[in-house]
């Protein structure tokens, strides 16, 4: 007894006495090409310690000398490292030359590719403070521009690649996450954090396999999942943020200025008071100040991912809550996901599965959009914007606005203060992206693969008037003194939209040296869309009881002797489907050469019978030059493959207007349809609704590439050249129609457009660090040009003229170019405008003959970002600039602060203090009394460049020393600070020159988000 | 076995989902064959031509171009044509011509439905014939009202008239302006038939539907716009032997009529076509003048001309005239001394109140809401007098003046006597620029009689101080005087259709 528990004892201390003497903590950065590896797994081998690098590459380990440290990462080589007497391990993995890249519905490697294709990884999308995933793309991927219009947080953004493919029809890139089609314009409810990369699908020979819907690109979204074989990792991200209105240039008015200007010309409150008051006056409000804030912000982020032998999963939670700089708006947001996926015992089946749930919650002000930005009592931004300085905001309280003579421009600004308080627009969604992903291997060559997804989505609106508000009172009271009205609107959208495809795939390798590769895939898929919407509006609330959202009792009754409070009810439902089959074909020889074909057919639920079905194709090749024997010698050429595909891809969105719009756009146009509706007297009628155009058919885009991936200097110089031309035929436009058929256009293919454009994008490391004490340096950038030209129009002379929008679609031209008179300056005799006629002649009297094209519109020629990655010791920097150039829009506010009639109602620019008198005749700004402001034809007076550079993104930030962190429970850790919008260099006097808008008035603009941040690893 | 269960799932699921995903009819799609079913069908069908009809567009280009109006304080710069900026992308043009060719559409789809249905027996052949002959009465309006604006020269045949249309148009359909003869022609064509299968089925007199009284009324103004003046009198008289004006000047009545407060006897009403708004259905008319209400805290947009406005005030000092009170709000602001005015256009309120709203139509939308009087007695007296000028019978034609005035003052005058015919002319010109202002008239009437009259439009200094540009007054042989622009919207899918003169 004695013997053996001295055996034991003494086995428990030799193990004691190894452990003590063996074990030591070593730590080490993994890196590669692009700099620290996040999630690469660290084991020992034989052993069960194993670790998992943090954002930046570190980890931490405990192994002993003899030990072999292996560290894997999913599309790297593995590296097998002795530890010997070392404490700090860094090693560089490279890329497998098996990396998995995602081209479409398979899998390929990086040298196997044959397409034009950008990833963006988790670097450069996790971290920024921008709500939007999508957003966050802006000035990343060559040839793709995201514009957003709006400062409301997380809203759409307009994504075009490579220019605008169609008129009517819909332009917007295809977007899959996981492999499930979702929505292209609901990306709030989408958490930013969980994606680990984006690729985007430029050219043919990636999109053509989407068929019907690959027209515009394909932005493919990949979450996190877990390893095999890895323990729990657990992180959790935490930023808060401010979000500031970015100041305008319009050099407006202060009180004393405005109100002079209002005395000399005997309009307004100005007109009121003697020149000595004025000097006096102390009232100075900047409505900017009243209506914009600083939102702060908040976002919370919890992953957890593991993984065993045979499963892995990745788990996240995450909260965010943003406000908008304007007063009443904001976005909170709660997302749980779970992506699980898994193999059988003899690794023939594989599944993965991705599920996300989202809600979320957004207030606005739906003032800003709808065309109501003009409206002086609903837009706050035209308070903003109009607000007299010399009208203080203390003046307001809800009595001012009582009556219909407080409801004066002068108070439009009190109106719209009173909507805030009283008035709410709220939006919730949910969101439920589902996915499965099942592949069986039949045999060594043959796998049978089903994938399904739906995205489902149920949008509730409440937008509410309060009985209390100013403007219920004020309509209550035109009814009678005593009554009171407010509305409630509250509708229920759902979408849901379902996938399902089942392909079988075969993949052979033979020749002596299993030289020839080819894969030989047939699919059937199948789609369907189903959308459902409710909505009422009742109107009479009753303010003692009632609450936004709810009735309990507040909903005033209709009684018999008035309509005053008859609620309105509507619904609709709508349902598109497409079904395809497509198949693919790959050769491969020795990863030099290759050769792609695609077949898809198509058919669509748009069309009739005749024109359902549409078949796309395309055809690639590659090789890959520095497998040559000749380019063996030439050492610092790594990679270099050339590329060239062509093919086809189609488009059955119609038109994004019609109807319910865009996805349930134009469903049944190709029917002639009456509607019945009440009518004169209030007798029920029926009326014919569309006329169908049976010739309807696909729009189809033939888009041509060719490309060159280049990597050099060991790896150092890295990028990818594209030129293309992508050509719309069969182009869904309006064909107008003479208006004696009741109607002036209808939906119609008409005409051809095509895009033309060259694309750039580098990255070069100028300092490689192999140590955290050396700089590690690395700058990107990318440029891409993009020419539109319309080369048929189906129309007399080959042309429309939208003469009220002061552009015009020509043959030769750009799409939507502009088309106006130039504007010469102000008239030394007479202060009146001089415009250009077409003669050359100045003229104060032009006419529409005078227009003329300006070459440009307002989508840009060059565009693109650039900017560097840097450490040094534990400091990280990272900028990202984005630019555009070529564009032109409209400022109608500048018009608006230019415009005379306006002196003694609203805010004005100061520039009309320089306005023409007959003592200074030579100036920009014409006589207040100009009788040609308005020469009833559109001129290029307000038609300013919004060419713009901006820093979209910056970030600094400090990771803590792994001494420091052994202490504690955390694996990794760091803090940062980082900024969007920071800086804009333009000439475009207002906030925004990144809006898609071709006139900008009165809107919500984009802001400056600033933000720190903290990164743990458990 | 595997293989052929799975072989088998993939085919069936293949032929499930070809033609659930393929062939989709959407919820409550509706065609034509659908639609016309029977009789009763067919009387539905036509409430979508009164539906289309109304006069919203062509009353308010009138006021807001022509010198009736001016710009009220909340108009801002009022709209291009207020400025007189008239080109082919003027919104008016567009929507008269759109909206009439869209009644015309609508009339022409009744037409053909009833070829689909068969009369069971006289009581539906009644309604057969009511229901077509109402669809070719407003077709003829509907051409009448495109003739008036777009037409050329309405006193020359054989000038640019409209396009006259008669069936229901594909959309490959481009047809050129038909002559001002055959338009008239087409239009006279029209009231006959409507006449003869109104007469045939019986249909008593509504002053909101159409009524052969209505056929009639719109006969005389066909024909008075081209110099017809044979028939136009012919139907005149035919008109006011079921119609007529009160003998002396009734305030209260006038009034009511045009709160659409009928308390007299329909025929008594001085309407003989009215298109009925109610809360629902129906423009806004009101809006046209006040955004909110007819008062001045309303916020008015268009108001009534200052010189307009002189003469009546001038006839109210007098003669008594019941115009000045009922066609002004009395919130109206009137500055004695308006050119004087700092800011007139704020100080100087003429607040137009001939549409005051209806109190029988509830909420908001009652105060701006009222019946569009499309042709009243009053107009018959009009086209006679006229015809009497053409006559040489100035005498007459005073005569016919005198029973409108008589309606109107509460102190009766005696007739006026003319000089010349263009003495005549003017004082036509002048009566009807007051008793139908804001009705859509000036811009037809300076067309057609301003060269007879020698009269154009005539501004007030003041009321052009509010507007930018500098054209004030404007000649009737202006070429926007003349005739408005075939819209861009036409052109562009029927490029060869003849443009007026000066556009």
């Amino acid at each position: 007894m004695k013997t053996k528990l001295n055996g034991i004892l003494t086995l428990l201390l030799a193990l004691v006495v190894q452990v003590a003497f063996a074990q030591q903590t070593v730590t080490g950065k993994v890196t590669d090409a692009d700099g620290g590896l996040l999630g690469a797994v660290v084991s020992v081998k034989g052993g069960s310690a194993n670790a998992t690098t943090d954002f930046d590459g570190n980890y931490t380990i405990l192994a002993g000398p003899e030990d072999t440290l292996t560290f894997t990462y999913s599309g790297y080589e593995t590296v097998s490292l002795l530890v010997g007497n070392q404490t700090v391990i860094n090693t560089t993995m490279q890329a497998s030359l098996d990396t998995v890249v995602l081209i479409g519905y398979r899998n390929s490697t990086k040298p196997r590719s044959n397409i034009a294709s950008t990833t963006v990884d988790s670097k450069e999308i996790v971290d920024r403070p921008n709500a939007s995933v999508i957003q966050r793309l802006q000035g990343q991927v060559s040839g793709l521009t995201v514009q957003t219009s709006t400062g409301q947080p997380g809203a759409n953004s307009l994504i075009q690649l490579r220019g605008i493919s169609s008129i009517n029809g819909n332009t917007e890139p295809l977007i899959l996450v996981d492999g499930v089609p979702v929505d292209e314009d609901a990306f709030a409810t989408f958490n930013p954090n969980d994606v680990e990369n984006m690729t985007v699908l430029k050219d043919a020979a990636g999109t053509a396999i989407y068929g019907n819907r690959g027209a515009n690109g394909v932005i493919l979204i990949t979450t996190k999942r877990g390893e095999f074989d890895s323990p729990l990792s657990v992180s959790y991200t935490g930023t808060t943020s401010f979000t500031e209105f970015i100041d305008t240039d319009y050099n407006l008015y202060d009180s004393r200025g405005l109100l002079s200007l209002e005395n000399r010309r005997g309009a307004g409150f100005g007109n009121t008071l003697t020149e000595a008051e004025i000097a006096a006056y102390d009232i100075q409000t900047d409505w900017n100040d009243v209506f914009f804030r600083t939102g702060v912000n908040q976002s919370h982020n919890l992953s957890l991912s593991s993984g065993g032998k045979k499963s892995r999963q990745f788990t996240s939670i995450n909260y965010t809550r943003q406000e908008g700089t304007l007063l009443a708006t904001d976005l909170q947001r709660f997302n749980i996901r779970t992506n699980i996926s898994g193999k059988s015992d003899n690794d023939r089946f594989t599944y993965s599965t991705t599920a996300s749930l989202g809600y979320s919650q957004s207030n606005s002000q739906t003032e800003t959009q709808n065309n109501r930005n003009g409206l002086f009592f609903f837009s706050s931004i035209l308070g903003a914007n109009r607000g007299l300085p010399y009208v203080d905001i203390n003046e307001y309280s809800p009595e001012l606005l009582t009556g219909i003579s407080a409801f004066t421009a002068r108070n439009a600004p009190f109106v719209t203060f009173d909507n805030i308080q009283f008035n709410r627009n709220r939006e919730d969604e949910l969101k439920l992206i589902l996915g499965g992903n099942f592949e069986y291997k039949l045999n060594k060559d043959f796998t049978l693969a089903y994938n399904m997804g739906a995205d489902y989505g149920q949008t509730v609106g409440l937008r509410v008037v309060d009985p209390r508000s100013a403007l219920a009172r004020i309509r209550a009271s035109f009814i009678s003194p005593t009554a009171v009205e407010g509305s409630q609107r509250e509708e229920y959208l759902r979408d849901f939209r379902f996938n399902s495809n089942l392909s079988l795939r075969f993949k052979r390798s033979y020749g002596e040296k299993d030289q020839h590769t080819v894969i030989a895939n047939g699919y059937v898929e199948y789609v369907k869309g189903h959308y459902k919407d409710f909505r009422y509006v009742q109107t009479g609330l009753n303010p003692r009881t009632f609450s936004p959202g709810n009735n309990g009792g507040a909903f005033i009754g209709d009684t018999a002797n008035d309509d005053n409070n008859v609620p309105f009810v509507t619904s609709n439902k709508a349902s598109t489907g497409l079904f395809s089959y497509f198949g693919e074909f790959d050769y491969d020889y020795d990863d030099k050469y290759g050769f792609q074909a695609t077949l898809r057919r198509d058919a669509s639920s748009r069309f009739t019978a005749d024109n359902a079905w549409g078949t796309f194709y395309s055809v690639a090749g590659r090789w890959n030059l520095h497998q040559e024997a000749f380019l063996s010698e030439v050492n610092w050429l790594n990679t270099l493959k050339l590329r060239a595909s062509y093919g086809t891809t189609g488009n059955d969105r119609i038109n994004e207007l019609d109807g319910i719009g865009g996805y349930y756009g134009a469903l049944n146009s190709t029917r002639t349809l009456f509607n019945t509706e009440q009518s004169y007297n209030d007798q029920q009628t029926f009326t014919r609704d569309q006329i169908g155009n049976e010739d309807l058919r696909w729009e189809t885009i033939k888009t041509v590439n060719i490309g060159i991936d280049f990597e050099m200097f060991d790896n150092r110089l890295r990028g990818a050249i594209d030129a293309y031309e992508r050509k719309t035929e069969d182009l869904f436009f309006s064909r107008s129609t003479s208006l004696i058929t009741g109607v002036s256009q209808i939906d119609a293919n008409l005409g051809d457009i095509s895009n033309t454009g060259i694309e750039l994008t580098a990255s070069y490391d100028l300092f490689r660090a192999n140590n955290s004490d050396e700089v590690n340096l690395r700058i990107f950038g990318n440029i891409a040009y993009n020419r539109n030209q319309a080369d048929f129009i189906d129309l007399p002379d080959g042309l429309r003229d939208d003469i009220n929008d002061g552009t015009v679609i020509q043959e030769g031209q750009r799409i939507n170019e502009f088309f106006v008179v130039p504007y010469r300056g102000v008239n030394p005799a007479t202060g009146n405008l001089l415009y250009e006629d077409i003669n050359g002649e100045l003229t104060e009297n032009p006419t529409l003959e005078d227009r003329r094209l300006t070459g440009t519109s307002s989508i840009p020629d060059f565009f693109g970002g650039f900017g560097f990655n840097a450490s040094y010791k534990n400091f990280f920097l990272e900028t990202q600039f984005s630019y555009m150039t070529g564009l032109q829009r409209f400022d109608n506010n500048l018009f608006n602060y230019l415009n005379p009639a306006e002196i003694g109602q609203l805010q004005l620019s100061s520039d009309l203090d320089r306005a023409w008198t007959i003592d200074n005749r030579v100036t920009d700004i014409p006589s207040l009394d100009a009788n040609n402001i308005s020469p009833g034809v559109s001129s290029d007076r307000f038609l300013v460049d919004s060419d713009f550079l901006r820093l979209r993104f910056l970030q600094i930030g400090y990771n803590f020393n792994q001494e420091m962190l052994d202490r504690t429970f955390l694996k990794s850790a760091r803090v940062y600070a980082n900024g969007e919008n920071l800086a804009t260099w333009t000439g475009w006097l207002g906030s925004d020159p990144e809006s898609s808008r071709s006139v900008e008035e009165n809107r919500f603009p984009t802001p400056r988000i600033i933000s720190v941040g903290l990164d743990l690893t458990f | 076995m595997k293989k052929i269960i799975l072989t088998i799932t993939a085919a069936a699921f293949l032929l499930y989902s070809c033609e659930d995903a393929q062939e989709i009819v959407q919820p409550s799609e509706f065609n034509f064959a659908a639609a016309f079913q029977n009789i009763d069908d067919l009387k539905t069908s036509t409430i979508a031509v009164y539906g289309a009809a109304d006069n919203q567009d062509e009353i308010q280009f009138t006021s807001h171009f022509t010198d009736e109006c001016a710009l009220g304080n909340s108009a801002a710069s009022g709209s291009a044509a207020a400025r007189l900026q008239l080109n082919v992308g003027d919104f008016f043009a567009e929507e008269i011509w759109a909206n009439n060719y869209l009644t015309i559409l609508n009339a022409n789809i009744v037409l053909l439905g009833s070829n689909e249905i068969t009369p069971a027996d006289a009581t539906e052949q009644a309604l057969f014939d009511e229901s077509i002959g109402e669809a070719y009465a407003l077709r003829a309006y509907a051409h009448l009202k495109l003739l008036a604006y777009f037409g050329e020269d309405l006193s020359d045949r054989n000038s640019a008239g409209i396009i006259n249309v008669d069936f229901v148009p594909s959309i490959e359909d481009v047809l050129p302006r038909n002559t001002v003869g055959e338009s008239i022609d087409f239009i006279n064509d029209d009231l006959d038939e409507a006449e003869r299968l109104l007469t045939n089925a019986g249909t008593g007199y509504s002053p909101i539907f159409v009524s052969v009284d209505f056929v009639r009324a719109l006969r005389a103004r066909a024909n008075a716009y081209v110099g017809n003046y044979g028939a136009a009198v012919t139907a005149a008289n035919n008109v006011l032997s079921n119609f007529s004006l009160p003998t002396a000047a009734d305030s209260d009545s006038y009034g009511n009529l045009w709160e659409d407060v009928y308390t007299l006897t329909s025929t008594n009403q001085e309407v003989i076509f009215r298109f009925n708004a109610t809360e629902n259905n129906g423009n806004s008319i009101g809006q046209i003048y006040n955004t909110n209400a007819s008062t001045a805290a309303g916020a008015p947009l268009y108001e009534m001309s200052r010189n307009l406005f002189n003469q009546l005030e001038l006839n109210e000092a007098n003669f008594g005239d019941i115009r000045r009170q009922i066609y002004i709000d009395p919130t109206s602001i009137i500055a004695a001394d308006y050119p004087s005015t700092t800011d007139p256009r704020e100080d100087d309120l003429l607040v137009v109140d001939k549409y005051p709203g209806d109190v029988s139509i509830p909420s908001l939308v009652g105060g701006y809401t009222n019946d569009q009087k499309v042709i009243r007695t009053v107009e018959m007296h009009f086209i006679l007098a006229e015809a009497a000028i053409v006559n040489g019978d100035l005498m007459e034609a005073a005569a016919q003046i005198k029973t409108i005035r008589d309606a109107r003052y509460t102190i009766q005058q005696p007739a006026p006597v003319y000089s010349s015919a263009i003495d005549a002319w003017q004082d036509v010109l002048a009566e009807r620029k007051i008793e139908l202002f804001a009705e859509g008239h000036r811009y037809i009437d300076i067309k057609r009689l301003g060269s007879l009259a020698n009269t154009g439009y005539d501004r007030n200094e003041t009321d052009c101080s509010f507007v930018q540009g500098n054209e004030c007054d404007l000649s009737f042989s202006d070429f926007r005087a003349r005739a408005l622009p075939i819209p861009a919207e036409e052109i562009r899918a029927n490029a060869g259709i003849q443009q007026n003169p000066g556009y």
